[in-house]
Protein backbone atom coordinates (compact mmCIF):
# COMPACT_ATOMS: atom_id res chain seq x y z
CA UNK A 1 0.00 0.00 0.00
CA UNK A 2 2.76 2.36 1.04
CA UNK A 3 4.83 1.46 -2.02
CA UNK A 4 1.89 2.17 -4.31
CA UNK A 5 1.61 5.57 -2.71
CA UNK A 6 5.31 6.29 -3.30
CA UNK A 7 5.03 5.20 -6.94
CA UNK A 8 2.01 7.46 -7.30
CA UNK A 9 3.86 10.46 -5.85
CA UNK A 10 6.88 9.72 -8.08
CA UNK A 11 4.65 9.63 -11.11
CA UNK A 12 2.95 12.89 -10.20
CA UNK A 13 6.35 14.57 -9.75
CA UNK A 14 7.57 13.26 -13.12
CA UNK A 15 4.44 14.60 -14.82
CA UNK A 16 4.81 18.01 -13.10
CA UNK A 17 8.48 18.18 -14.14
CA UNK A 18 7.61 17.36 -17.76
CA UNK A 19 4.86 19.97 -17.87
CA UNK A 20 7.12 22.61 -16.26
CA UNK A 21 9.87 22.02 -18.83
CA UNK A 22 7.28 22.46 -21.59
CA UNK A 23 6.20 25.80 -20.16
CA UNK A 24 9.77 27.08 -19.75
CA UNK A 25 10.65 26.16 -23.35
CA UNK A 26 7.51 27.82 -24.61
CA UNK A 27 8.24 30.97 -22.61
CA UNK A 28 11.69 31.33 -24.13
CA UNK A 29 10.30 30.98 -27.64
CA UNK A 30 8.05 33.97 -27.18
CA UNK A 31 10.36 36.41 -25.43
CA UNK A 32 10.16 39.79 -27.09
CA UNK A 33 12.65 41.45 -24.79
CA UNK A 34 15.62 40.40 -26.89
CA UNK A 35 14.75 43.11 -29.44
CA UNK A 36 17.26 45.86 -28.74
CA UNK A 37 16.31 49.50 -28.67
CA UNK A 38 17.84 51.78 -31.29
CA UNK A 39 16.44 55.12 -32.38
CA UNK A 40 18.41 55.67 -35.59
CA UNK A 41 16.52 55.81 -38.84
CA UNK A 42 17.23 53.32 -41.64
CA UNK A 43 19.60 54.67 -44.23
CA UNK A 44 21.62 52.92 -46.92
CA UNK A 45 25.29 53.43 -47.67
CA UNK A 46 28.07 51.10 -48.87
CA UNK A 47 28.00 49.39 -45.47
CA UNK A 48 24.32 48.54 -45.91
CA UNK A 49 21.21 49.63 -44.04
CA UNK A 50 21.27 50.71 -40.45
CA UNK A 51 18.98 48.61 -38.29
CA UNK A 52 16.28 50.13 -36.14
CA UNK A 53 13.42 49.16 -33.87
CA UNK A 54 10.82 51.50 -32.44
CA UNK A 55 10.62 49.56 -29.18
CA UNK A 56 12.42 51.25 -26.30
CA UNK A 57 13.08 49.95 -22.79
CA UNK A 58 10.74 52.67 -21.51
CA UNK A 59 7.93 51.38 -23.72
CA UNK A 60 8.49 47.82 -22.49
CA UNK A 61 8.38 49.04 -18.89
CA UNK A 62 5.03 50.70 -19.57
CA UNK A 63 3.54 47.64 -21.24
CA UNK A 64 1.48 44.61 -20.31
CA UNK A 65 2.17 41.41 -22.21
CA UNK A 66 -0.78 39.64 -23.69
CA UNK A 67 -1.15 36.51 -25.78
CA UNK A 68 -4.26 35.96 -27.89
CA UNK A 69 -5.60 32.50 -28.61
CA UNK A 70 -7.18 32.28 -32.04
CA UNK A 71 -9.35 29.47 -33.20
CA UNK A 72 -8.25 29.07 -36.80
CA UNK A 73 -10.35 27.49 -39.49
CA UNK A 74 -7.33 25.30 -40.37
CA UNK A 75 -3.67 24.89 -39.52
CA UNK A 76 -1.00 26.78 -41.49
CA UNK A 77 0.37 23.82 -43.42
CA UNK A 78 3.01 24.32 -46.16
CA UNK A 79 0.25 23.86 -48.77
CA UNK A 80 -2.07 26.46 -47.23
CA UNK A 81 0.79 28.92 -46.73
CA UNK A 82 1.87 28.40 -50.35
CA UNK A 83 -1.65 29.07 -51.61
CA UNK A 84 -1.94 32.25 -49.54
CA UNK A 85 1.46 33.63 -50.58
CA UNK A 86 2.51 35.82 -53.49
CA UNK A 87 6.14 35.04 -52.80
CA UNK A 88 8.40 32.90 -50.64
CA UNK A 89 11.85 34.34 -50.02
CA UNK A 90 14.90 34.62 -47.82
CA UNK A 91 14.74 38.09 -46.30
CA UNK A 92 16.76 40.04 -43.73
CA UNK A 93 14.94 42.43 -41.41
CA UNK A 94 16.30 45.98 -41.46
CA UNK A 95 13.78 47.92 -39.39
CA UNK A 96 10.84 47.36 -37.09
CA UNK A 97 9.03 50.67 -37.35
CA UNK A 98 5.84 50.38 -35.34
CA UNK A 99 2.64 48.45 -34.67
CA UNK A 100 -1.05 49.25 -34.89
CA UNK A 101 -4.45 47.64 -34.53
CA UNK A 102 -5.34 49.26 -37.85
CA UNK A 103 -3.87 46.33 -39.79
CA UNK A 104 -5.33 43.34 -37.94
CA UNK A 105 -7.54 42.31 -35.04
CA UNK A 106 -4.29 41.10 -33.41
CA UNK A 107 -2.40 44.27 -34.17
CA UNK A 108 0.39 44.10 -36.72
CA UNK A 109 4.00 45.14 -36.50
CA UNK A 110 5.34 46.82 -39.63
CA UNK A 111 8.84 47.46 -40.86
CA UNK A 112 11.26 46.94 -43.72
CA UNK A 113 13.45 44.13 -45.00
CA UNK A 114 15.84 43.36 -47.83
CA UNK A 115 15.21 40.41 -50.13
CA UNK A 116 18.20 38.06 -50.31
CA UNK A 117 16.85 35.20 -52.47
CA UNK A 118 13.43 34.70 -54.02
CA UNK A 119 12.39 31.05 -53.89
CA UNK A 120 8.93 31.44 -55.40
CA UNK A 121 6.94 34.29 -57.00
CA UNK A 122 7.86 37.94 -57.44
CA UNK A 123 8.44 40.74 -54.94
CA UNK A 124 7.96 44.46 -55.53
CA UNK A 125 11.01 46.20 -54.12
CA UNK A 126 10.87 49.93 -53.28
CA UNK A 127 13.23 52.44 -54.95
CA UNK A 128 15.55 52.35 -51.96
CA UNK A 129 15.93 48.57 -52.18
CA UNK A 130 13.67 47.81 -49.22
CA UNK A 131 10.38 45.95 -48.94
CA UNK A 132 7.66 46.71 -46.38
CA UNK A 133 6.34 43.89 -44.18
CA UNK A 134 3.60 43.18 -41.66
CA UNK A 135 3.79 40.63 -38.89
CA UNK A 136 1.14 39.77 -36.25
CA UNK A 137 1.34 41.33 -32.80
CA UNK A 138 3.58 44.06 -31.47
CA UNK A 139 3.70 46.87 -28.97
CA UNK A 140 0.62 49.03 -29.51
CA UNK A 141 -0.43 52.03 -27.45
CA UNK A 142 -3.59 51.75 -25.36
CA UNK A 143 -4.91 54.75 -27.35
CA UNK A 144 -4.43 52.84 -30.62
CA UNK A 145 -5.95 49.70 -29.13
CA UNK A 146 -9.01 51.59 -27.91
CA UNK A 147 -9.47 53.37 -31.26
CA UNK A 148 -10.00 49.99 -32.98
CA UNK A 149 -11.91 48.14 -30.26
CA UNK A 150 -15.63 47.66 -29.62
CA UNK A 151 -17.03 50.73 -27.86
CA UNK A 152 -18.55 48.75 -24.97
CA UNK A 153 -15.22 47.02 -24.34
CA UNK A 154 -13.43 50.39 -24.11
CA UNK A 155 -16.11 51.76 -21.76
CA UNK A 156 -15.73 48.72 -19.49
CA UNK A 157 -11.98 49.23 -19.13
CA UNK A 158 -12.42 52.95 -18.47
CA UNK A 159 -15.06 52.14 -15.84
CA UNK A 160 -12.85 49.56 -14.09
CA UNK A 161 -9.90 51.96 -14.02
CA UNK A 162 -12.10 54.65 -12.57
CA UNK A 163 -13.36 52.25 -9.87
CA UNK A 164 -9.76 51.33 -9.02
CA UNK A 165 -8.70 55.00 -8.98
CA UNK A 166 -6.22 54.41 -11.81
CA UNK A 167 -5.38 57.05 -14.39
CA UNK A 168 -3.22 56.17 -17.34
CA UNK A 169 -1.69 58.12 -20.21
CA UNK A 170 -3.16 56.08 -23.06
CA UNK A 171 -0.70 57.44 -25.64
CA UNK A 172 2.28 56.25 -23.57
CA UNK A 173 0.95 53.01 -22.12
CA UNK A 174 1.30 49.89 -24.22
CA UNK A 175 -0.01 46.40 -24.80
CA UNK A 176 2.61 43.91 -25.89
CA UNK A 177 0.42 41.73 -28.10
CA UNK A 178 1.38 38.22 -29.12
CA UNK A 179 -0.44 35.47 -30.95
CA UNK A 180 -0.21 31.84 -29.87
CA UNK A 181 2.31 29.85 -31.95
CA UNK A 182 3.93 32.95 -33.40
CA UNK A 183 7.63 33.80 -33.18
CA UNK A 184 9.42 37.07 -32.50
CA UNK A 185 11.25 38.94 -35.22
CA UNK A 186 14.73 40.43 -34.80
CA UNK A 187 16.43 43.10 -36.88
CA UNK A 188 19.55 41.91 -38.71
CA UNK A 189 18.37 38.31 -38.77
CA UNK A 190 17.61 36.38 -41.95
CA UNK A 191 14.45 34.33 -42.36
CA UNK A 192 12.61 32.13 -44.80
CA UNK A 193 9.31 34.02 -45.08
CA UNK A 194 5.97 33.31 -46.75
CA UNK A 195 4.74 36.67 -48.07
CA UNK A 196 1.24 37.81 -48.96
CA UNK A 197 1.00 41.21 -50.69
CA UNK A 198 -1.56 43.60 -49.20
CA UNK A 199 -2.46 46.00 -52.02
CA UNK A 200 -4.05 48.51 -49.70
CA UNK A 201 -0.76 49.18 -47.92
CA UNK A 202 1.87 48.12 -50.47
CA UNK A 203 3.42 45.84 -47.85
CA UNK A 204 3.83 42.07 -47.49
CA UNK A 205 2.19 40.20 -44.63
CA UNK A 206 4.31 37.36 -43.25
CA UNK A 207 1.91 34.42 -43.38
CA UNK A 208 1.57 31.29 -41.23
CA UNK A 209 2.81 32.40 -37.78
CA UNK A 210 5.77 30.20 -36.65
CA UNK A 211 5.49 27.95 -39.73
CA UNK A 212 5.84 30.81 -42.19
CA UNK A 213 8.73 32.69 -40.56
CA UNK A 214 11.78 30.48 -40.09
CA UNK A 215 15.19 31.73 -39.06
CA UNK A 216 18.12 30.96 -41.39
CA UNK A 217 21.46 29.92 -39.88
CA UNK A 218 23.54 32.84 -41.15
CA UNK A 219 25.14 35.49 -38.94
CA UNK A 220 22.92 38.29 -37.60
CA UNK A 221 23.98 41.57 -39.24
CA UNK A 222 24.46 44.83 -37.36
CA UNK A 223 24.10 46.76 -40.64
CA UNK A 224 22.06 44.94 -43.23
CA UNK A 225 23.46 44.19 -46.67
CA UNK A 226 21.66 42.14 -49.30
CA UNK A 227 23.26 38.71 -49.48
CA UNK A 228 22.91 36.06 -52.14
CA UNK A 229 22.78 32.83 -50.19
CA UNK A 230 23.66 29.38 -51.45
CA UNK A 231 20.34 27.61 -51.03
CA UNK A 232 22.00 24.19 -51.01
CA UNK A 233 24.10 24.93 -47.96
CA UNK A 234 21.91 26.63 -45.42
CA UNK A 235 19.51 25.48 -42.77
CA UNK A 236 16.25 26.85 -41.43
CA UNK A 237 14.91 26.56 -37.91
CA UNK A 238 11.88 24.38 -37.26
CA UNK A 239 10.02 26.47 -34.67
CA UNK A 240 8.02 23.47 -33.46
CA UNK A 241 10.92 21.09 -32.75
CA UNK A 242 13.66 23.75 -32.36
CA UNK A 243 15.84 21.79 -34.80
CA UNK A 244 17.67 23.07 -37.88
CA UNK A 245 16.61 21.53 -41.20
CA UNK A 246 18.15 21.65 -44.68
CA UNK A 247 16.57 24.38 -46.77
CA UNK A 248 17.08 22.58 -50.09
CA UNK A 249 15.17 19.57 -48.82
CA UNK A 250 12.42 21.81 -47.43
CA UNK A 251 12.07 23.54 -50.82
CA UNK A 252 11.81 20.21 -52.64
CA UNK A 253 9.28 18.70 -50.25
CA UNK A 254 7.18 21.70 -49.29
CA UNK A 255 7.37 24.36 -52.01
CA UNK A 256 8.22 22.84 -55.40
CA UNK A 257 5.47 20.23 -55.07
CA UNK A 258 2.82 22.98 -55.15
CA UNK A 259 4.29 25.10 -58.00
CA UNK B 1 20.42 -10.07 -3.71
CA UNK B 2 18.83 -11.64 -6.78
CA UNK B 3 15.46 -11.34 -5.13
CA UNK B 4 16.11 -7.65 -4.54
CA UNK B 5 17.05 -7.05 -8.20
CA UNK B 6 13.93 -8.91 -9.31
CA UNK B 7 11.83 -6.74 -7.06
CA UNK B 8 13.43 -3.62 -8.52
CA UNK B 9 12.77 -4.73 -12.09
CA UNK B 10 9.21 -5.52 -11.12
CA UNK B 11 8.60 -2.10 -9.57
CA UNK B 12 10.15 -0.35 -12.59
CA UNK B 13 7.79 -2.35 -14.80
CA UNK B 14 4.90 -1.30 -12.55
CA UNK B 15 5.99 2.35 -12.93
CA UNK B 16 5.92 2.17 -16.73
CA UNK B 17 2.52 0.45 -16.75
CA UNK B 18 1.28 2.93 -14.13
CA UNK B 19 2.36 5.88 -16.25
CA UNK B 20 0.53 4.41 -19.23
CA UNK B 21 -2.68 3.84 -17.25
CA UNK B 22 -2.60 7.19 -15.46
CA UNK B 23 -2.29 9.18 -18.71
CA UNK B 24 -5.43 7.44 -19.94
CA UNK B 25 -7.53 7.43 -16.78
CA UNK B 26 -6.60 10.96 -15.73
CA UNK B 27 -6.45 12.48 -19.24
CA UNK B 28 -7.11 16.18 -18.80
CA UNK B 29 -7.28 19.12 -21.12
CA UNK B 30 -4.23 21.37 -20.53
CA UNK B 31 -4.61 24.45 -18.35
CA UNK B 32 -2.90 27.85 -18.48
CA UNK B 33 0.44 28.30 -16.67
CA UNK B 34 0.00 28.20 -12.87
CA UNK B 35 -3.53 26.92 -13.50
CA UNK B 36 -4.66 30.52 -14.05
CA UNK B 37 -8.45 30.90 -13.91
CA UNK B 38 -11.23 33.31 -13.00
CA UNK B 39 -10.23 34.89 -9.68
CA UNK B 40 -13.95 35.02 -8.72
CA UNK B 41 -14.71 31.39 -9.56
CA UNK B 42 -17.43 30.25 -11.96
CA UNK B 43 -20.36 29.28 -9.75
CA UNK B 44 -21.97 32.71 -9.82
CA UNK B 45 -20.72 34.08 -13.09
CA UNK B 46 -22.13 36.59 -15.58
CA UNK B 47 -21.89 36.98 -19.32
CA UNK B 48 -22.66 39.86 -21.65
CA UNK B 49 -23.64 39.70 -25.30
CA UNK B 50 -22.68 42.96 -27.00
CA UNK B 51 -24.99 44.69 -29.46
CA UNK B 52 -22.62 43.58 -32.23
CA UNK B 53 -23.22 39.91 -31.31
CA UNK B 54 -26.96 39.74 -30.70
CA UNK B 55 -27.48 37.53 -33.75
CA UNK B 56 -25.47 34.90 -31.85
CA UNK B 57 -27.53 35.08 -28.65
CA UNK B 58 -29.19 31.69 -29.07
CA UNK B 59 -25.89 29.96 -29.95
CA UNK B 60 -24.16 31.66 -27.02
CA UNK B 61 -26.96 30.51 -24.70
CA UNK B 62 -26.64 26.97 -26.09
CA UNK B 63 -22.90 27.06 -25.44
CA UNK B 64 -23.52 28.27 -21.88
CA UNK B 65 -26.00 25.42 -21.35
CA UNK B 66 -23.43 22.91 -22.55
CA UNK B 67 -20.86 24.14 -20.01
CA UNK B 68 -23.41 24.23 -17.17
CA UNK B 69 -24.67 20.75 -17.98
CA UNK B 70 -21.92 18.90 -19.81
CA UNK B 71 -23.48 15.46 -19.45
CA UNK B 72 -20.33 14.28 -17.61
CA UNK B 73 -21.58 14.89 -14.09
CA UNK B 74 -21.44 17.88 -11.77
CA UNK B 75 -19.23 20.91 -12.28
CA UNK B 76 -19.33 24.30 -10.51
CA UNK B 77 -20.16 26.43 -13.58
CA UNK B 78 -23.25 28.58 -13.42
CA UNK B 79 -23.65 31.57 -15.71
CA UNK B 80 -26.28 34.32 -15.88
CA UNK B 81 -26.81 36.65 -18.85
CA UNK B 82 -26.77 40.38 -17.98
CA UNK B 83 -27.38 43.54 -19.98
CA UNK B 84 -24.26 45.46 -18.90
CA UNK B 85 -20.64 44.30 -19.20
CA UNK B 86 -19.35 46.19 -16.14
CA UNK B 87 -19.25 43.21 -13.76
CA UNK B 88 -19.20 40.28 -16.17
CA UNK B 89 -16.85 37.30 -16.48
CA UNK B 90 -17.26 36.73 -20.22
CA UNK B 91 -18.09 39.35 -22.86
CA UNK B 92 -19.04 38.38 -26.41
CA UNK B 93 -18.37 40.73 -29.32
CA UNK B 94 -18.34 40.57 -33.08
CA UNK B 95 -15.39 42.71 -33.98
CA UNK B 96 -13.26 44.38 -36.59
CA UNK B 97 -11.09 41.95 -38.41
CA UNK B 98 -9.13 43.08 -41.48
CA UNK B 99 -10.21 40.81 -44.29
CA UNK B 100 -7.19 41.55 -46.47
CA UNK B 101 -4.95 40.12 -43.72
CA UNK B 102 -4.44 36.37 -44.10
CA UNK B 103 -4.30 35.78 -40.35
CA UNK B 104 -7.59 37.58 -39.76
CA UNK B 105 -9.13 35.72 -42.65
CA UNK B 106 -8.22 32.38 -41.04
CA UNK B 107 -9.49 33.32 -37.59
CA UNK B 108 -12.96 32.36 -36.43
CA UNK B 109 -12.65 33.95 -33.01
CA UNK B 110 -10.15 34.56 -30.23
CA UNK B 111 -10.16 34.90 -26.45
CA UNK B 112 -8.44 37.62 -24.39
CA UNK B 113 -7.82 37.94 -20.63
CA UNK B 114 -7.95 41.04 -18.43
CA UNK B 115 -7.32 41.94 -14.82
CA UNK B 116 -9.52 44.19 -12.66
CA UNK B 117 -7.34 47.20 -13.56
CA UNK B 118 -8.04 46.78 -17.29
CA UNK B 119 -4.62 45.35 -18.09
CA UNK B 120 -4.35 42.67 -20.70
CA UNK B 121 -2.82 39.60 -19.10
CA UNK B 122 -0.13 37.06 -19.84
CA UNK B 123 2.99 38.21 -18.02
CA UNK B 124 4.87 35.01 -18.78
CA UNK B 125 4.30 35.51 -22.50
CA UNK B 126 2.31 32.31 -22.79
CA UNK B 127 -1.30 32.24 -21.66
CA UNK B 128 -2.59 34.12 -18.65
CA UNK B 129 -0.26 32.96 -15.87
CA UNK B 130 -2.10 34.72 -13.05
CA UNK B 131 -5.79 34.55 -12.19
CA UNK B 132 -7.89 36.99 -14.18
CA UNK B 133 -11.00 39.11 -13.62
CA UNK B 134 -12.73 38.94 -16.98
CA UNK B 135 -12.41 37.63 -20.51
CA UNK B 136 -13.50 38.63 -23.99
CA UNK B 137 -14.54 36.50 -26.93
CA UNK B 138 -14.10 38.35 -30.21
CA UNK B 139 -15.83 36.74 -33.17
CA UNK B 140 -14.91 37.41 -36.78
CA UNK B 141 -17.70 39.15 -38.66
CA UNK B 142 -17.11 37.32 -41.95
CA UNK B 143 -17.83 33.86 -40.55
CA UNK B 144 -21.01 32.17 -39.44
CA UNK B 145 -19.67 31.16 -36.01
CA UNK B 146 -21.03 27.83 -34.83
CA UNK B 147 -22.00 26.91 -31.25
CA UNK B 148 -19.00 24.54 -31.05
CA UNK B 149 -16.60 27.43 -31.66
CA UNK B 150 -18.30 29.46 -28.94
CA UNK B 151 -18.01 26.47 -26.56
CA UNK B 152 -14.30 26.28 -27.44
CA UNK B 153 -13.73 29.98 -26.76
CA UNK B 154 -15.60 29.73 -23.45
CA UNK B 155 -13.27 26.85 -22.53
CA UNK B 156 -10.35 29.29 -22.86
CA UNK B 157 -12.23 31.77 -20.67
CA UNK B 158 -12.73 29.16 -17.92
CA UNK B 159 -9.02 28.25 -17.95
CA UNK B 160 -8.50 25.60 -20.61
CA UNK B 161 -5.59 25.84 -23.03
CA UNK B 162 -5.34 24.10 -26.40
CA UNK B 163 -5.34 20.31 -26.44
CA UNK B 164 -3.61 18.02 -28.94
CA UNK B 165 -6.53 15.60 -28.58
CA UNK B 166 -8.80 15.80 -31.64
CA UNK B 167 -11.61 14.55 -29.37
CA UNK B 168 -11.36 17.54 -27.00
CA UNK B 169 -13.42 20.67 -27.68
CA UNK B 170 -10.12 22.50 -27.06
CA UNK B 171 -8.34 21.24 -30.19
CA UNK B 172 -6.98 24.46 -31.78
CA UNK B 173 -8.46 24.32 -35.28
CA UNK B 174 -12.05 23.83 -36.38
CA UNK B 175 -10.98 21.47 -39.16
CA UNK B 176 -9.12 19.21 -36.72
CA UNK B 177 -11.78 19.08 -34.00
CA UNK B 178 -13.84 15.88 -34.18
CA UNK B 179 -16.36 16.87 -31.48
CA UNK B 180 -18.85 19.72 -31.11
CA UNK B 181 -19.55 19.66 -27.36
CA UNK B 182 -17.69 19.60 -24.03
CA UNK B 183 -15.94 16.24 -23.53
CA UNK B 184 -15.10 14.41 -20.29
CA UNK B 185 -11.45 15.57 -20.29
CA UNK B 186 -12.62 19.19 -20.65
CA UNK B 187 -15.25 18.77 -17.92
CA UNK B 188 -12.80 17.06 -15.54
CA UNK B 189 -10.32 19.91 -15.94
CA UNK B 190 -12.98 22.44 -14.89
CA UNK B 191 -13.51 20.44 -11.69
CA UNK B 192 -9.75 20.22 -11.20
CA UNK B 193 -9.41 24.00 -11.55
CA UNK B 194 -12.35 25.19 -9.47
CA UNK B 195 -12.74 22.55 -6.75
ZN1 LIG C 1 -8.61 28.20 -29.05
Amino acid sequence: MKRKYIIGVGLAMAIIATVSIGIIVNKNNTDLNNITANNDVADENEDGFETYTYITDEMLENSETSTMYPELKSEFTPEIMFNESDAIALVTITTIDGASMEYSAYGMTYGTMVVDNIIYGNIEVNENGLVGFFKPGGLVSVADYDAHDNQAAVEKRDYLREQAGIEIDKENSYMNLKVENDVELEVGKTYLAYLHFRDKYGKYEIVGLRNGLREVNVAQQTRVKTQSLDLNNIQIKNNVTGEWEDLDQYIQENIEVYE
Amino acid sequence: MKKYVNKMILSMFALVIGAFISTNVFAMTPTWPNDAKFDRGVSNAYYYVDGTATSYTSRINAAVDNWVDTGWGWNPIYLYPVASNYATHIDFYVSNYQQDAVLDNYTLAYAGFWDINSNRLSPAGYGPSVDYFYTEVKMNEIFDIQTSTIIHEMGHCFGLAHSTDHYSIMYPTLEGTYVTTVQKADHDTINYLYN
